[in-house]
């Protein structure tokens, strides 16, 4: 009790003096100009990427397909995937895990920052930057992949969808034993760029075929070395008639390598700050300011902010 | 500066005992080391003063070539048969020569690319930058009491991003292929395929550029005048106690802070369609008979992230505009302002609101009528709180006994536009109205009126009376007022009769009307709008003119208080020094408006209350 | 109306009915109006005004007046390039009896500009609807040729891929109704002929154009004519219709034709 009225004494003092938040000769959030200034620019910010993932959802959604996230992200270095059993979205998540641990690692940064206590703060920023870096080379190889392995780009979207039940026809225009369900997504490989399907559960397609450019009764490549491989469906209308995959809808490469790399630049140039207040912290710059370190609390609000950005670009991307 | 770094705070201490309360005096009272040498005093000039002026000038530079753009597509308009041989100086191989009659024609791709940079140039340049970077700039630290924007560094960027806009837009007027040609509006596939027509190639490019920079300006800009609004209000400012200006630029700022990051998406993606062959807004489109590889992209996307910005630009334009307004007529009318909370109600719901009604560019777009509805209900719904304005700023000067100055004058004739062009805005919000009037001249004469003629009056307003704060002269009255007239009746001239060429239906953007018997039938009001541009441009020499005499030849100020005004600009040494107030910065007592209060004429807001006095606050 | 766009954002507007609509490439718009007055109507009625009696022409006094020169008019009413402004068509609005005498003669857009061409998926068959007429147009050909002296009958739609005598797709329709008319009257005997033009070497053309001729031969007989009905001769370049003179005459010598040599 004595506490609480000592609180309440002290508030209505206050008043006294100096009127209300608002009254003016001081910030009213209690919040430094500079940090006000960061959450506005969040704020700009989050409008630039909502107008993306608003683009994204208008392209998706006048799409007659769209491929499945499963599918396509189901790749990963160094077989880790055999490790849980293909999961097929291990890899990203382990990217995603790592972001939001460096969201935590720039917490503990800012909380040492409070306590004054100048080799917390670096550690913590440290481990922060890696964190940072780890995410960026994840989405690096993620990127190689499928650019490099899948033949994805800005242009041109490799993967394509089913809209019904059917089966694929093997090299010489027979029916296969291999099925495919409405909604299935598959992946045109590049004859040239060799044999890559297993990877994405195409057994008995690929590698051991002389693929010739052409129209086949199997198959047709196309003068880029495409092999698009003929199905037949079995049920909606189109059933019995014979099929050539086609490629995907292109918006799908194009928002997934505009929308992650304009995030991945927000990351990038996140740790370049980073790394540039951490230097700063070291050489004792913010001691001398007395300023409570408080440009680490503001690159640690940006640093947060991308890694909610993440969130939803992963929400739209990988999981929908 | 040594020993500051050594004792900060006693330093401090001692100075906010003298100075007053500053988040960040440091950088100002440190003797002046950013003023140490001309470049850093007028050129990279940290004082928002000069960032101001230097705005001004550059707003006054755009708005030159801007209308000056205007008076060559209005000759081409009013006068297709005359020849244009005599502008082929200027203009070079824009003007074609006929070698047999010696008849010179304006090019149809430059007169596309003027009425596209007559466009881009006013309402970015001058209505933007011009308007709300001058007097954001000079007024939110003057009228709040404080000694700088919060950040003078990002301050001066914000220039900087400015003038390097316009610097890469007007080298864009020299590219061989001319600059861009496809409206302000730019949209795709005209904008996104450099194969589309002329301008759509290094114009295109140099234009999409341009307008990031700028952005960049307006966002470094707005962020500036939230913060400073917000943390820098001198002792007693309440939020209440502000004048509408400052309420109207603080919210135009935040208006500019969420809409052009959407704009940005916009053109990233547009660069992106022009440059690596993605398929944004590009779909089944034939060149030459020949299919292009763009599909699954959507032109209307474009038009929905554009006008998100589109929209709240327009109010980004008019609000400084309405602030600046109500300002003068307060102080000329010698009355306090009509309905000061309904005012910023009024702003604050107009800023709401600008959010939710972009689509009504779009009726005529191909969006499902059934969602017209909505943009329909929303955008009648704007008249409002533009009516509860209009209203107030009548009541204000009402029985008052009104000074007639060209600043006063000025503002009146900003309410008079408002209103006319208002108006009309009332006919196109209407979905099936604007089936008629879409891209017709009924248009054009709907916005050049309510917020192109009716934001530079409120500019003009604004300059006339806060010159002496600028320049400690005042601007020659006579000129003044001829100015005012000459531009009231001439606006007028210009715009009226386009809302009947535009009712017969005559659309926007034509080079020539006499393709078609439906639209051919009005050379003579065509020939008179032209004179009448021509006539209205003239007396806008006459303001530049005297614009640049007074600042060295202008009578002198000997009142720092000419107007009678009670804000905090005018409680400065006549000409303010760099950190605004020499010694402490004032205290504030009471709201802005106390104007014919117990028998005084003005109770300037450092005043405190008198024994016994009633606050007018809110 | 329907509104499509094949290269930029024009705007579909008719000034004097007060609609418009954007036309967007990848996205098909449409509205829907009714005209209430025909041309010829509106013309009459601006007859009365003295300034629709002045000659629609300035510079011509004998040039129709200008109520006659009236046309309704359809504009472009969107930014799409630098002609943007001379984008300009006329729209007739007539009676609905005489739109539908008129559409009655329209041939779809499908049937007048991309049926046979490479672009069509069923240019190798005919529909039912065709193969009616041109049995009656044979049939019709066969009996005017068989009153006449020559008694020779031309293939109009028997066709030969470039330079082989493999049959086309769509050429077994007309066989076919050679092949009922055999079959009907039993006593025709006719001899087959093959006709080339000009180009290339003779002997190449003459050998060509038997090749050919058999090539129909066998057609028919695989279709139960009895051979010793048919007789095939090649003519080469020998007997054009018209002189080898211009591409439209060259076409009209490469030809396959039957004479009837007993009834």
């Amino acid at each position: 009790m004595a506490n609480t009225d000592t609180a309440l004494e002290h508030h209505v003092h206050e008043h006294d003096h100096q009127g209300d938040a608002w009254s003016g000769a001081q910030s009213p959030f209690k919040v430094s100009y500079g940090k006000i200034m960061m959450w506005y620019f969040l704020l700009s910010d989050a409008f630039t990427f909502a107008g993306f993932l608003i683009t994204y959802g208008a392209l998706r959604f006048s799409s007659p397909t769209w491929p499945v996230p499963d599918f396509v992200f189901a790749t990963d270095p160094f077989g880790i995937s055999n490790f849980f059993g293909k999961a097929p979205l291990i890899f990203v998540t382990f990217m995603s895990f790592l972001l939001i641990i460096s969201s935590v690692t720039m917490v503990r940064a800012v909380q040492e920052g409070h306590r004054e206590n100048k080799n917390g703060v670096l550690i913590w920023m440290i481990l922060t930057i890696f964190g940072g870096l780890g995410f960026l080379s994840c989405q690096a190889w993620e990127w190689t992949n499928l650019i490099s392995k899948e033949n994805m780009s800005l242009t041109r979207n490799t993967f394509g969808t089913h809209t019904a039940d059917g089966y694929y026809l093997d090299h010489d225009g027979k029916k296969s034993a291999e099925t495919f369900r409405e909604g299935e997504s598959y992946l045109i490989h590049r004859h040239a760029a060799g044999g890559h399907g297993a990877e994405h559960g195409e057994a008995g397609h690929g590698a051991a075929h002389e693929y010739k450019a052409g129209d086949h009764a199997g198959y047709m490549m196309d003068e880029k070395g495409f092999v698009h491989r003929k199905y037949v469906y079995a049920e909606g209308p189109l059933k019995g008639k014979t099929q050539t995959e086609q490629f995907g809808p292109a918006a799908f490469g194009a928002l997934f390598f505009f929308i992650t790399g304009f995030h991945g630049f927000h990351v990038f140039s996140g740790v370049l700050f980073l790394l540039i207040i951490a230097l700063n912290v070291a050489s004792g710059v913010y001691v001398a300011r007395k300023n409570g370190y408080e440009m680490v609390e503001k690159i640690g609000l940006y640093w947060h902010f991308v890694d909610l950005v993440w969130v939803f670009v992963f929400l739209v991307f990988y999981l929908l | 500066m040594a020993h500051v770094a050594n004792h900060p705070m006693t330093q401090e201490e001692e100075l906010i005992e003298k100075l007053g309360y500053d988040d960040h005096f440091h950088e100002h009272h440190e003797g002046d080391r950013y003023q140490s040498n001309f470049i850093n005093t007028y050129v990279f000039s940290m004082d928002h003063k000069i960032i101001a002026k230097q705005f001004l000038i550059t707003g006054m530079f755009w708005a030159l070539i801007g209308a000056g753009m205007s008076l060559i597509f209005r000759l081409q308009l009013g006068f297709p048969e005359e020849s244009m041989a005599w502008l082929k100086p200027l203009l070079g191989k824009w003007i074609i020569i006929n070698a047999e009659t010696g008849m010179g024609t304006l090019s149809q791709d430059f007169y596309y690319a003027l009425v596209t940079m007559h466009g881009t140039i006013l309402v970015f340049f001058v209505l933007t930058a011009g308007l709300s970077g001058t007097f954001s700039n000079l007024l939110i630290p003057l009228q709040l009491g404080a000694r700088d924007m919060t950040s003078p560094f990002l301050n001066m960027l914000s220039y900087w991003f400015f003038f390097m806009s316009g610097l890469i837009m007007f080298f864009s007027l020299f590219v061989s292929t001319g600059p861009f040609s496809g409206g302000w509006t730019a949209y795709p596939p005209l904008s996104a395929l450099p194969q589309a027509s002329a301008g759509s190639g290094a114009g295109m490019t140099l234009w999409l550029l341009s307008l990031v920079f700028f952005v960049v300006s307006v966002l470094l800009g707005g962020i500036n005048y939230i913060t400073t609004v917000l943390n820098l209000r001198t002792k007693g400012m309440t939020m209440w106690r502000m004048p509408l200006t400052i309420w109207a630029f603080f919210v135009t700022a935040i208006i500019g802070l969420l809409s052009f990051p959407v704009l940005v998406s916009g053109f990233l993606l547009l660069m992106f369609d022009r440059g690596m062959g993605t398929s944004f807004y590009l779909s089944e489109i034939f060149v030459g008979g020949q299919a292009l590889d763009h599909v699954g992209g959507s032109p209307v996307l474009y038009q929905h992230l554009f006008w998100f910005l589109g929209h709240p630009e327009v109010y980004i334009i008019i609000l400084p505009a309405m602030g600046l307004v109500s300002e003068v007529l307060a102080v000329h009318a010698r009355k306090p302002i009509f309905g000061y909370k309904a005012m910023v109600f009024s702003i604050l719901a107009i800023a709401f609101l600008s959010f939710i009604v972009w689509a009504h560019h779009m009726f005529m777009s191909g969006v499902n009528p059934f969602i017209s509805n909505f943009f329909v209900v929303f955008t009648l719904i704007i008249a409002v709180p533009s009516a509860v304005k209009v209203f107030n700023w009548i009541s204000t000067i009402y029985a008052s006994n009104f000074r007639f100055t060209a600043a006063s004058m000025f503002a009146i004739g900003f309410v008079s536009m408002f209103i006319s062009g208002g108006l009309t805005g009332i006919f196109l919000g209407n979905s099936a109205i604007d089936i008629q009037q879409h891209d017709t001249y009924f248009v054009v004469a709907h916005f050049h009126i309510v917020m192109g003629v009716a934001a530079f009056f409120g500019m003009f307003a604004g300059i006339y009376n806060w010159f002496p704060k600028m320049y400690g002269r005042f601007m020659n009255e006579t000129l003044g007022k001829i100015h005012f007239w000459g531009t009231m009746i001439g606006a007028y001239a210009i715009f009226w009769p386009m809302h009947y060429i535009g009712m017969a239906g005559v659309p926007r953007r034509y080079y020539r009307f006499d393709t078609f018997a439906s639209f051919s039938h009005f050379d003579d009001l065509n020939k008179f709008i032209t004179i009448a541009a021509i006539a209205t441009f003239a007396f806008q020499v006459l303001f530049v003119v005297n614009f640049f005499y007074s600042i060295w030849k202008g009578k002198k100020m000997t009142n720092p208080n000419p107007w009678g005004a009670t804000t905090l600009e005018w409680t400065t040494n006549i000409k303010p020094v760099h950190g605004n107030w020499t010694g402490k910065i004032p205290t504030v007592h009471r709201w802005a408006y106390d104007y014919g209060k117990d028998g005084k004429e003005f109770i300037s807001q450092i005043t405190p209350l008198a024994e016994g006095e009633v606050s007018s606050d809110h | 109306m329907r509104i499509t766009s094949k290269d930029v954002l024009h705007n579909f507007y008719l000034p004097h009915f007060r609609v418009k609509m954007d036309a967007i490439p990848g996205i098909p718009t449409y509205f829907v109006f009714e005209p209430q007055k025909t041309n010829e109507e509106f013309r009459q009625q601006l007859r009365n005004y003295p300034e629709y009696q002045v000659p629609s022409d300035p510079k011509d006094p004998s040039s129709k007046p200008k109520w006659e020169a009236f046309d309704y008019e359809l504009a472009c009413a969107e930014l799409c390039g630098n002609s943007h402004f001379a984008m300009r068509k006329t729209v007739r609005i007539v009676e609905m009896e005489e739109y539908e005498m008129w559409a009655a003669q329209q041939k779809s857009y499908y049937l007048s500009n991309i049926r046979f061409k490479d672009e069509d998926p069923n240019k190798e068959k005919l529909f039912s609807s065709e193969i009616e007429t041109r049995k009656e147009e044979f049939i019709e050909l066969l009996d005017t040729a068989l009153i006449t002296a020559k008694k020779t009958v031309q293939f109009s739609y028997v066709t030969f891929a470039t330079g082989s005598e493999k049959l086309t797709g769509v050429s077994r329709y007309e066989l076919d109704n050679l092949v009922e008319a055999m079959k009907e009257k039993k006593g025709l005997r006719i001899q087959l002929a093959g006709h080339t033009d000009d180009i290339g070497e003779d002997a190449l053309n003459l050998a060509l154009s038997q090749k050919r001729a058999d090539a129909v031969m066998k057609y028919l007989v695989s279709k139960g004519v009895d051979a010793s009905r048919l007789s095939a001769k090649g003519f080469g370049e020998s007997q054009p219709v018209a002189a080898n003179d211009s591409d439209d005459n060259r076409a009209q010598n490469r030809r396959t034709e039957f004479r009837v040599v007993g009834q």
